[in-house]
């Protein structure tokens, strides 16, 4: 007889090493197999949760929510969300132990279980379950003494008897005697799986975890591994088969499942209404104050076409229910502004007028022509996306901190970010499992090329060079488990800025739990989870060139020559020249490899040029060939067309601010309203159906409704297939117009400061690093080209960060010292402040530094204004000073006088100094390295001579690695970056050149590269032939930019 | 004047993982320290440091310079063989010897008289040459001096002059804290002339006693006594038969002498024999026979000694004729303490041994042993270990978990029966077999284990217990499409 089956205890390998197979895996082969609904029981979290919803959406599999508890003496208890009560009890049970706990424990107490227990159900788990454990110790009374609790806990109605067979030896005596229990204790029995993976084979994937968790490897598991494969999801055939003895334990799933009504997709979300005063309307309160922003904003531009747009605006924002959200975003950027914190949104919202007046973007979205339904549309059933760009650092953190200060420890929350099993760590975590030694692991490692571009080695030839030829015994596993476990989660972090906020507790409807970053509270979802499941997010990302920018005003300000961001002049000739000439490192966004070799080309004149620059070097524009194109109709290389000649008027109004070359999303969307007469939701909904990857149904689908809209308005075959393959090719990448335009704005800014507060500028840029594209030795080294002078770190005349000392002088600061720990800078400056330090020996008595600070300090001169050199120096530190009471005892008029004898050392030569700055700071304001390295590379051309060098000359460059690039877009090739002491040199490898020389070029820090100039509108590269290393340097240098 | 020689293994690490590898000298080698993820290299032949490869790199740096690269482990088990030959040949100078580090011995020479060292110098690198080692020697006025010039030698060096001998030695070369030899390079003292050069009072008073005692060794001045080293005490005797024998009873007679002299020398020694050796050198080829026994209580009963020798003699079957012996006994220190009052431990271990022996002789070497359950969810997997005499006590009881999973004893067939066996929706209902032959009343089952996937060796098995009609319990297993009776329940 067919009976119904419902698999009601079943992990993901969100239950992080307790679980083998994705959720939207088990979803899949649950629909396979023919299951109505599986519940879902991740260790101490809903983890997983929305991914199964969504994936079990599609393929008709109901989600039961539940959850696996860890109870304060180690049982493991699973429970089921049978209401929308009981749901909200399960996020907050398990919130008050985690936010209680630890990352790693954070057990639920047992006498806690009956204040949550309304709508949940209690199973009485596997042999971790608190019943199983006491039969394991044949406490047959403990058993009962735990039904008995539960039952207390839950209700009789809501405790189940759990059995498993897993067809192991000594199994059935545990069954019988469960069997039993329920029996005597009158309780139902219920048959599950115990799940822990969709198919049989990732037992495997299980059994590495399994090493993972208990530190060992598989060779010394033994009996810590399965015994068997059978914890798959089985069929309801399969299940009714094995218990064949127990029918009624199959039966009373499908009977429990019944009532376990709940679905996650009826969470009851409710984003935090507004406070308005008395007698106000949150939608009222919204219109005044966006007009009152629009006069100020728009000023002379406030017309009736901007009156017409705000008021469609704000009518369809009233319509949606958004009042509150756009009034608590309004607030929070109020917030920022008066703490003097730079705020400036970004992505969609630059679309909104709304939002540009209530100071919330930076760009008119009227005079750009900008498309609103990118933002908002009617039939679009999902939030608006608002993104807050912020400087990065403290001011950031204390406006997230605001947020948690608003809405409560359990109301507001980051998003997760779910970090996953990938090329690395997978392999780490297999390799130990293997037993393979950690050299081998490493080598693997190193073998890999980072960045977006697919990985090019073949997994098994990777492996053979790291050393596990195909011979050996265990490569075959290797690889099968690398393939499998690839892109499971391996543990969770915090998005880097999207928080969730509820109007009520946020914990009733996502468990949250304690980051690791102290004050953070992080939701158990990621923030694609969120958006599905219509939880509003905020995006707080902290952006380095803010901090650069809003520190750069600061210094201008005490210097006297203020200019804040909106007063910088726009088209300055100066700031153009500088772009076009491609002296853009430090330079938000077009600092780029790529960057600085497209400007030459496409040589910006006006804004507007610089959000293209921004748009089109981009993994979008250049896979769907647009890039060349457009510099070419630039150029006027090619004449400027609108698509199709038979659509030319209608689309040259859309286009014809890129020539014709369609670059950014929202022109797409345009061009399909145009068109096809897509509405603006039918618009975005084609937008969002191509670029959601998980579904190809819904992509289709779309797809075949714009075919059959052209077809219908009477479109040729041609235009329509021409149409189709645009919308394809760059939809899924294609830049948002409005974002390109924030970021060029801070672009330009940028550019303009360097040219203008270069000192100020780059004073903030080394203040907050690490960011942007180079290190702090390549910005100083650029700085020095543009005749900046920097002073070295002194202990007499620096601050902690770097200082602007005149126009164009800046004194480098105590926090670019390696090792110098903040506090102890701090305590030395307060010391200096009290009085002036008068040798080393008064400095080393009346500071706290440790031994290896004061070494540093004294080797990179910091000590010089006390003593003659720096040996001097170091060997006054050495000196031994009692500190104890020294202060108490003596009174700063009485310090210590120097009385210590002048050093036996030598001064440092001119290399040993340079030794010196790049271990001690990592840079060197003095010569570049690769000046004393010049007589060693005679042959070798200095970059700043390479424009002299006829094209299609072969040369040789010699250099530092400043830079290694390997993007997505360029099919194999790499980019690698020289510097010298003259100015950066650019080569450009063939991917197999690189697979040649791919240890050799991302383990050497010094490189000659050999190969033929080219010199294509000014833009040199040296097409590389040969790669050899340059050995002879004993420099510990900054890291390079790689791969990014 | 006192002198003294250390004799050092240049690239010990790399001596001993090429050891018997001539060949390999020529090619791009390096010897990696395996234990950590970069495996930084720890020596290189010199092929590989023409191609850039320098200690200390990462191997992956390392391959980049040089793609023919070959990275071995070290080799510890080499390195300890090589060690106990360095020791041992030093041994052969001067009993006044110390193991002063890896690879490196220094030998006090007071006891020898001699104007010239080098021609002895070089006499023993020749001798170790002889042992295909690659040794150099320095010889010098003091312990410290003797080992840097043992390090700079090539591959023998005398050093008259200490003073200029040590100017020009970089204190990198010389073992000394990292921490003090870091500021030391700092401070652009590279030498140990330059540090020598330091007033040593406030090179102390700066950096501490090791800057002093390193100063010391710069100047030359460092005196420091021997810790002598003994090597590893074996105790044996060697016999050659004027013609190769063809009975047990010669062979008997000269082992009876041979163990008097060495338990003898063990009383003497303070020691009993913990290990015995046995070694047959065979007619008309170069192998041998080899027998290495474990003395269950260490003993310096000869009489004992020569009844562990004679069971296995008795049985012993040789291809051909013994025509020598050697008996090599390893020493331990006899037992000091009584065993508790109520621990009852065997009685007599030797007889014990000499029983196991018995049966060894019987059933093969392989077969006789304490049964150890692996840790393997694999059935009536186990092996066969040594006993581990001084644990042996009267019974162990197993625990109640061990007895509740344990259920029935089951008696195993060994090798287990094969059958027919014929199924009936899923469940065996007829069994053809040797052992059992039948009607199945009732099966459960089946029970499964699989392991070892990540290997060669993976391995199912699929099981079922058995009632036949006739109330016989009986376990299957199936191996494939193969069925077999495994054994049978005994209330």
């Amino acid at each position: 007889m067919r009976r119904n089956y419902v698999e009601l205890h079943a992990r993901s390998a969100f239950s992080f090493l307790r679980g083998a197979s994705q959720p939207e895996e088990l979803a899949l082969q649950a629909g396979a197999l023919g299951l109505g609904a599986v519940a879902l029981c991740d260790r101490d979290g809903l983890y997983g949760a929305p991914r199964f919803y969504g994936k079990g959406k599609e393929c008709g599999i109901e989600l039961i929510t539940g959850a696996e508890l860890t109870l304060d003496d180690g049982a493991v208890l699973p429970v089921l969300v049978e209401s929308r009560t009981g749901y909200q009890n399960l996020c907050q049970l398990i919130t008050r132990a985690k936010l209680r706990g630890t990352k790693t424990h954070a057990p639920i107490h047992w006498n806690e279980l009956a204040e949550f227990s309304e709508g949940l159900v209690a199973l009485t788990g596997d042999d971790e379950g608190p019943v199983q454990r006491c039969l394991d110790r044949d406490d047959l009374a403990g058993a009962g003494e735990r039904v008995e609790r539960l039952r207390q806990a839950f209700g009789k109605a809501n405790v189940f008897i759990e059995v498993q067979r897993h067809l192991r030896r000594g199994e059935e005596l545990r069954i019988r005697q469960l069997a039993d229990l329920a029996h005597a204790e009158r309780l139902p029995l219920l048959a599950t799986n115990g799940v822990l993976f969709a198919q049989r084979e990732q037992r495997a994937v299980l059994d590495v975890f399994t090493c993972a968790r208990h530190h060992t490897h598989l060779d010394a598991a033994g009996r810590l591994l399965s015994t068997n494969a059978e914890r798959h999801l089985k069929s309801a055939a399969q299940m009714t088969r094995l218990f064949r003895d127990l029918p009624h334990a199959i039966d009373n799933t499908a009977a429990l499942a019944e009532r376990l009504q709940f679905r996650l997709g009826d969470l009851g979300y409710k984003f935090p209404t507004f406070d308005v005063p008395d007698g106000e309307t949150e939608s009222g309160f919204l219109r005044q104050r966006v007009f009152e922003g629009a006069r100020e904003r728009f000023r002379e531009r406030f017309d009736e076409r901007t009156r017409a747009q705000l008021d469609k605006e704000l009518s369809l924002i009233e319509r949606r229910g958004f009042c509150g959200y756009f009034l608590c975003i309004w607030d929070l950027v109020n917030f920022a502004k008066a703490q003097n914190i730079m705020v400036q949104g970004r992505g969609s919202a630059a679309n909104s007028a709304v939002c540009y007046s209530l100071g919330i973007t930076a760009c008119d979205p009227i005079a750009y022509h900008l498309l609103f339904e990118r933002f908002l549309s009617e039939g679009r059933n999902v939030w608006p996306d608002i993104d807050l760009d912020l400087p990065s650092g403290d001011r950031r953190e204390s406006v997230i901190q605001e947020v948690y200060r608003r809405y409560g420890q359990h109301g507001a929350a980051m998003t997760a970010n779910v970090i996953t099993y990938r090329g690395r760590s997978a392999m780490r975590e297999i390799g130990k499992a293997l037993n393979f030694s950690p050299d081998v692991l490493g080598r693997f490692s190193a073998l890999f090329a980072n960045g977006d571009f697919p990985h090019t080695l073949d997994l098994q030839a990777q492996l053979t060079q790291a050393g596990i030829p195909v011979s050996h015994p265990r490569a075959a596993a290797a690889c099968e488990l690398y393939q499998m476990i690839k892109a499971l989660p391996r543990h969770l972090g915090q998005h880097s800025g999207g928080m969730i906020i509820c109007q009520h507790h946020l914990s009733s409807f996502i468990p949250l739990e304690n980051a690791s970053m102290p004050g953070r509270v992080v939701a158990q979802w990621d923030k694609d989870d969120c958006e599905d499941l219509g939880i509003i997010k905020v995006d707080l990302l902290g952006l380095g060139m803010m901090a650069v920018l809003q520190e750069t005003i600061q210094l201008s300000e005490q210097r006297g020559r203020k200019v804040d961001l909106y007063e910088v002049p726009a088209n300055d000739p100066a700031t153009y020249e500088m772009i076009n000439a491609a002296e853009t490192i430090g330079v938000f966004q077009i600092e780029s490899r790529a960057q600085m070799a497209t400007l030459p080309r496409l040589k910006p004149k006006c804004f507007y040029d610089l959000v293209v620059e921004v748009a089109i070097v981009r993994p979008g524009p250049i896979q769907g060939g647009l890039m060349h194109p457009y510099l070419k109709r630039r150029s006027g290389l090619e004449p400027v067309t609108y698509f199709h000649k038979d659509v030319e008027e209608v689309l040259k109004p859309t286009l014809e601010r890129t020539l014709g070359v369609p670059l950014f999303q929202e022109q797409m969307l345009k061009m399909s309203m145009d068109l096809a007469g897509f509405s603006g939701s039918e618009a975005e909904e084609l937008r969002r159906a191509l670029s959601f990857h998980r579904s190809h149904e819904r992509m289709n689908a779309v797809i075949v409704k714009l075919r059959r809209r052209m077809q219908e308005k009477g479109h040729t075959e041609e235009v329509t297939e021409q149409l189709l393959q645009s919308v394809q090719s760059f939809a899924v990448y294609g830049f948002p117009e409005s974002h390109a335009i924030s970021f060029a704005l801070l672009a330009y800014a940028s550019a303009w400061y360097k040219v203008h507060r270069a000192a100020e500028f780059f004073a903030s840029l080394l203040n907050n690093q690490p960011m942007g594209f180079y290190s702090a030795a390549t910005l100083i080294k650029d700085a020095q080209r543009r005749g900046l002078h920097f002073l070295p770190v002194s202990v007499v005349h620096s601050e902690w960060v770097c200082t602007v000392i005149d126009d164009d002088t800046v004194r480098l600061g105590l926090c670019i010292v390696n090792g110098l720990r903040r506090e102890h800078g701090a305590q030395l400056l307060i010391e200096r402040t009290r009085m002036p330090f008068t040798s080393v020996t008064d400095f080393h008595a009346r500071t706290k530094l440790t031994r290896p600070e004061l070494r540093t300090l004294a080797k990179i001169g910091a000590l010089n204004d006390l003593e003659t050199h720096r040996r001097d120096a170091l060997w006054q530190v050495e000196l031994p000073i009692d500190t104890e009471g020294l202060w108490e005892a003596h009174p700063p008029s009485q310090t210590p006088a120097d009385n210590s004898e002048p050093t036996p050392l030598a001064p440092m030569s001119n290399w040993e100094r340079l030794a010196a700055d790049l271990s001690g700071t990592s840079l060197s304001i003095g010569k570049h390295p690769m000046s004393m390295l010049r007589a060693k590379v005679p042959q070798a051309w200095p970059a700043a001579d390479l424009p002299r060098a006829a094209n299609g000359t072969y040369l040789q460059i010699a250099g530092q690695v400043i830079c290694r690039q390997r993007p997505g877009t360029a099919k194999g090739f790499v980019f690698i970056s020289l510097e010298d002491e003259t100015g950066v040199a650019n080569a450009i490898l063939m991917p197999e050149l690189f697979e040649r020389y791919r240890l050799l070029i991302t383990s050497e820090s010094f490189l000659i590269i050999e190969g033929r100039m080219q010199n294509l509108e000014n833009v040199i590269h040296i097409k590389a032939d040969r790669i050899l290393p340059m050995r002879e340097n004993n420099l510990s240098l900054a890291a390079s930019h790689d791969f990014h | 004047m006192p002198w003294f020689a250390a004799i050092s293994l240049p690239q010990f690490q790399l001596q001993a993982a090429l050891r018997l590898r001539e060949e390999a000298w020529a090619e791009p080698v390096a010897v990696l320290d395996g234990s950590t993820e970069k495996g930084r290299v720890l020596e290189m032949t010199a092929t590989a440091a023409a191609s850039g490869v320098l200690r200390g790199m990462a191997s992956t740096q390392a391959l980049a310079r040089c793609a023919t690269l070959r990275v071995m482990p070290r080799a510890a088990a080499q390195e300890h063989a090589l060690a106990a030959l360095l020791l041992e040949g030093a041994h052969a100078l001067s009993p006044f010897v110390e193991a002063t580090g890896d690879g490196v011995c220094t030998v006090d020479l007071r006891q020898l008289k001699n104007d010239d060292w080098e021609p002895w110098a070089r006499g023993v690198v020749q001798r170790f040459a002889a042992l295909e080692l690659r040794a150099c020697v320095g010889v010098a006025t003091n312990p410290d001096l003797a080992a840097l010039a043992a390090a700079r030698a090539e591959p023998v060096l005398v050093v008259q002059h200490p003073g200029a001998f040590l100017a020009g030695i970089a204190i990198a070369e010389v073992d000394a804290p990292p921490e003090l030899v870091a500021v030391l390079r700092d401070w652009g003292i590279g030498h140990l002339g330059a540090l020598a050069k330091l007033p040593r009072s406030e090179i102390t008073e700066r950096l501490g006693p090791a800057a002093g005692d390193l100063w010391e060794r710069a100047s030359g001045r460092s005196h420091r006594e021997l810790c002598y080293a003994r090597p590893a005490e074996v105790f044996f005797e060697t016999f050659d038969f004027e013609q190769p024998i063809d009975t047990t009873e010669p062979l008997l007679f000269i082992l009876r002498r041979q163990l008097d002299q060495l338990t003898l020398r063990l009383r003497e020694a303070y020691r009993a024999a913990g290990k015995m050796t046995l070694t047959i050198a065979l007619e008309n080829t170069a192998a041998t026979y080899e027998r290495a026994f474990t003395i269950p209580s260490p003993t310096t009963d000869a009489e004992v000694l020569l009844r562990i020798l004679h069971t296995h003699l008795e049985n012993l079957r040789l291809e051909q004729q013994p025509i020598g012996l050697r008996l090599l006994i390893e020493p331990v220190i006899g037992a000091a303490s009584q065993h508790q009052l109520f621990e009852s431990a065997l009685r007599d271990p030797n007889r014990f041994g000499e029983t196991l022996a018995r049966l060894s002789a019987l059933v093969g070497a392989g077969n006789v042993g304490v049964v150890k359950m692996d840790d393997t969810h694999r059935p009536d997997s186990f092996q066969l270990v040594d006993p581990q005499f001084e644990k042996l006590t009267a019974s162990t009881e197993a625990t109640p978990s061990e007895s509740r999973a344990t259920g029935l004893p089951l008696r195993r067939f060994r090798p287990p029966f094969p059958a027919q066996v014929h199924l009936r929706r899923y469940l065996p209902a007829f069994v053809f077999s040797e052992k059992a032959h039948g009607e199945i009343a009732e099966a459960a089952g089946p029970y499964r284990a699989s392991g070892t996937w990540w290997d060669r060796e993976a391995w199912t098995a699929e099981e079922w217990d058995i009632a036949l009609t006739d109330g016989a319990l009986y376990r299957l297993s199936k191996q494939g499409d193969a069925w077999f009776v495994e054994g049978c329940y005994a209330a």
